[in-house]
């Protein structure tokens, strides 16, 4: 081979595979979920408010990444927190992978039951799924972040065209009073609209991998304004299409909003099979580019070949997709995982950052 | 060959021929030289070696040629007349013994062989290959050095007109057999001293003649060098085609695409040349090679350039939805209608279903028998004479197609996607990645039998990932779409206008980048 591979991902590519990663479940549940807590239609604002958090952990997230720019969060953690404590957060978030993979495929096999295959087994469905993404991972960072670069414009044309396709159902009375109730259902919604965006925090193993390093804020901002557009607006169109007390009854508002309606006179009168086409690509990037994590940090805290974990990861993944009973715990799940996310990102990367400033400026004290 | 008649002859000649034949080089005496081409003729009857005496001279000479191979007005006129009948008297009798061999030798060589292209050969191996190729040896008693005269008359087709890259707009002609034309047509086409045609000879029994071409100064040395190199790596007893050497240097021998694009065109080569990519030409092959490629350049045509760039922008659409049609149709047909009813209107739908009654097979059955039908039809016109293969894959198609339908075999409907299929397949504008749509549509129309709308998705990932971690050449295949460089993209979703392609397709680090400057 004459130009070996650089194993660098462009900006481009970085930002397409953290936005990849972050659009999954979160985009079929995302309604209900932050109406469940806001009571009210209000959930855009959440979203946004979500956003402009998040903006905040991640420049913290930007900030860490500079002491350590070629090492994964994997590979510095030990070297800030030390070799024990360190290690423990890896092997959090690692775990906050492998629940989020297992989530992804039981809400994959969830869906392609209730809309697509009623009669074939879920073992089936998620073991060739599991094939395919190992396929994918193998090949290692870069065919993961071109699929990326494939994938994701066509899944926000095809999710562009469904939603404005849906405008013949929107009622903006649906969508009023814009803070009827005050500011407080708004926060109330914040944890369901943060728990969609989660998956911005890959920046952390990314950022080793980028070739232009100084584009990583730029990177972070859009892999976090464009995962919340796109939640608004699906938020809006659906709340707007099917009201408030509907979408809080359904398991996965955005696609029965789709059914909502018919459009006759083309060849097709219905748009879900669309939507669910490309949210299957979408729910395959956010797999795959967690299992590729997860594996990634064994490897580089054992040192061993990615390969074994890659395998091992894989049915460990379907057994714990196998574990809830029914769709609310799998929505369980979602939150648990979240919450192990929040933890890494809300406590330890602040506490990182802080102990890494302190051992610099103790060190730079001492050289003078 | 050569290695076993030296070997005989090592056997039986006395000691001097002995050293020299262990070298492999000529012997001065004439007669051990000729010794040689004698045996050689018990094994080949058109070898031709023709004795004479040069001039008045006694001095021996002779000629060694294929017989069928060359030029016999260039041996008799040029070769045997200046050297037997008009050679100057002065070299003649009474001074020819105050003369040596190898003044001779010079002065044949200077002054009487009208002869384009002369080389000397010293080596046996040498002489025959050249012999074999269609030059003819001439040898002079006394000499150890044998001259090479260019004689050769190759058989070969006239210049023709494209047979599998058809244009509407532009020129058709093609490449043919030989690789002096072939090499012809580029020079002539693409006046540019960096122009590089750089010879490698590959084959063990067959040493056939292959021609890497690139613009020097514009084409990055290192690709340059990685295909010279793939290619001296081979290792086989004959090339007989580009498609040998296509097999020999791809990067992925299990891929079902095509890592090098093979034309007939040369406005494609030098298109390809003047973005810095590499040609190769194989003596014999009107097929030439351009490497590396990316999977759009298969459903690009040349004459997307020569329209306008409205027209070349929508037809390149147009081809798009083609490539996809003739992949994905029959299975999405076959997924909507065995696992996903409720998802196409319903009247369609219903007329589906009224269509399919008495139909005994599922539509997966259905959909291979047709498939499996045109491609026989397609294959089978593709062999016959044109004339009959057209009639053939008509009366095939039509009889086919409504006896199906009446027998109740397969559905009307079905025999609509089935053609339009076909229909679209023929619309890619190149035939080898035609072929692999047309074998992974059949993979296609299986995963969607098994698992519906669900295997379509899943077949495209695989699909998809596959091409992701293609390379060719070492660069990736799907590029500009992924990795994604934004300059590149406006000849792939679009056919910009000329004027605005002003830089060269930016992954393949030429080392000019500029096409073209100013407004």
């Amino acid at each position: 081979m004459i130009q070996r591979q650089k194993r660098q991902l462009t900006t481009i590519q970085t930002a397409f595979f953290t936005i990849s990663i972050i659009l999954g479940m979160g985009v079929l549940t995302l309604p209900r979920t932050i109406t469940e807590g806001t009571q009210t239609p209000d959930g855009w604002i959440s979203v946004i408010l979500a956003g402009i958090i998040f903006l905040v952990w991640g420049r913290l997230i930007i900030l860490l990444n500079r002491y350590y720019p070629d090492l994964t969060f994997f590979q510095y953690m030990p070297l800030i927190l030390g070799k024990w404590l360190g290690n423990l957060v890896n092997l959090i978030f690692i775990l906050y992978m492998i629940l989020t993979a297992s989530y992804q495929l039981r809400g994959l096999s969830a869906v392609t039951f209730l809309y697509l295959l009623p009669t074939t087994p879920d073992m089936v469905k998620i073991l060739i799924f599991i094939f395919v993404a190992i396929y994918l991972i193998n090949g290692g960072i870069i065919p993961i972040a071109r699929i990326c670069e494939i994938l994701l414009p066509i899944t926000l044309i095809v999710f562009a065209f469904v939603l404005l396709l849906s405008f013949r159902v929107f009622d903006p009375q649906h969508i009023r009073p814009v803070m009827g109730l005050g500011i407080e259902p708004v926060l109330k919604g914040t944890p369901g609209a943060v728990l969609a965006i989660t998956g911005f925090e890959m920046m952390l193993i990314l950022n080793a991998y980028m070739e232009q390093k100084k584009q990583a804020w730029k990177v972070m901002v859009a892999s976090i304004a464009i995962p919340s557009v796109f939640y608004i607006v699906i938020y809006v169109a659906t709340i707007g299409g099917l009201g408030m007390d509907q979408v809080l009854t359904l398991a996965f508002p955005t696609l029965e909003l789709l059914r909502s309606y018919e459009i006759t006179g083309i060849l097709f009168e219905r748009y879900e099979s669309f939507m669910l086409a490309v949210w299957i690509m979408q729910i395959f990037t956010t797999y795959v580019g967690v299992h590729y994590f997860a594996s990634l940090g064994f490897s580089q805290m054992t040192g061993k070949n990615i390969q074994y974990f890659i395998y091992g990861l894989a049915p460990l993944h379907f057994l714990i997709s196998a574990i809830p009973n029914n769709l609310n715990e799998v929505f369980k799940l979602g939150d648990i995982y979240s919450c192990i996310e929040l933890f890494v990102v809300l406590v330890a990367v602040p506490a990182a950052l802080g102990v890494a400033w302190l051992k610099k400026r103790l060190s730079s004290s001492w050289k003078k | 060959m050569i290695k076993r008649h030296l070997y005989r002859r090592k056997r039986k000649s006395k000691n001097e021929e002995k050293q020299a034949a262990e070298n492999g080089m000529i012997a001065r005496d004439l007669q051990t030289n000729l010794k040689y081409f004698k045996r050689l003729k018990e094994h080949h009857a058109d070898l031709v070696i023709r004795k004479f005496k040069i001039g008045g001279t006694d001095k021996n000479a002779c000629v060694v040629y294929m017989n069928e191979l060359v030029d016999k007005q260039v041996i008799n006129n040029h070769i045997l007349k200046m050297l037997m009948v008009d050679w100057p008297e002065a070299y003649s009798t009474e001074n020819a013994d105050s003369i040596s061999p190898a003044a001779l030798f010079d002065f044949t060589h200077d002054h009487i062989l009208a002869v384009n292209n002369v080389k000397e050969g010293q080596s046996y191996s040498e002489l025959l290959l050249a012999v074999l190729r269609g030059s003819t040896v001439l040898m002079i008693d006394g000499i150890n050095t044998a001259l090479i005269l260019d004689t050769v008359n190759k058989k070969k087709k006239a210049l023709g007109g494209s047979f599998s890259e058809v244009v509407v707009r532009g020129s058709n002609t093609a490449f043919i057999d030989t690789l002096e034309d072939n090499m012809a047509l580029l020079r002539q086409n693409l006046v540019n001293p960096d122009l590089t045609f750089f010879e490698l000879n590959v084959g063990r029994r067959t040493q056939c003649r292959v021609i890497i071409a690139y613009l020097n100064g514009l084409a990055n040395p290192r690709l340059v060098e990685e295909v010279k190199n793939r290619i001296r790596k081979i290792d086989t007893d004959q090339i007989l085609d580009s498609g040998y050497l296509e097999q020999f240097i791809e990067d992925n021998p299990l891929s079902p695409f095509p890592q090098l694009q093979n034309t007939e065109r040369p406005d494609r080569v030098i298109a390809a040349l003047n973005e810095g990519r590499v040609a190769i030409l194989v003596d014999g092959s009107p097929y030439v090679l351009i490497a590396p490629v990316a999977f759009w350049m298969f459903l690009q045509s040349p004459e997307d350039y020569y329209e306008r760039w409205i027209p070349g922008t929508l037809i390149r659409w147009l081809r798009y939805l083609a490539a996809f049609i003739s992949l994905f149709l029959p299975s999405i047909y076959i997924a909507f209608t065995s696992f996903h009813y409720g998802l196409i209107p319903t009247e369609l739908a219903i007329s589906i279903t009224a269509t399919r009654e008495g139909v005994p097979f599922p539509a997966f059955i259905e959909a291979l028998f047709m498939e499996f039908a045109v491609e026989i039809l397609r294959e089978a016109g593709l062999r016959l004479p044109k004339t009959v293969g057209q009639t053939v894959s008509i009366v095939g198609g039509l009889v086919i197609g409504e006896s199906a339908v009446r027998a109740g075999i397969a559905s009307p409907i079905m025999v609509i996607v089935v053609a339009i299929t076909a229909i679209c397949s023929f619309a890619i504008p190149q035939y080898s990645a035609g072929i692999s749509l047309r074998y992974l549509r059949f993979a296609v129309m299986s995963f969607a039998a098994l698992i519906g709308l669900y295997g379509l998705v899943l077949f495209f990932l695989l699909m998809t990932i596959h091409l992701v971690r293609l390379e060719s050449f070492g660069y990736p295949y799907l590029a500009p779409a992924a990795p994604v460089r934004v300059q590149d993209l406006k000849d792939l979703l679009f056919r910009a206008p000329l004027f605005r392609m002003k830089r060269r397709p930016q992954l393949l680090k030429p080392e000019d980048q500029v096409r073209q400057r100013g407004t």
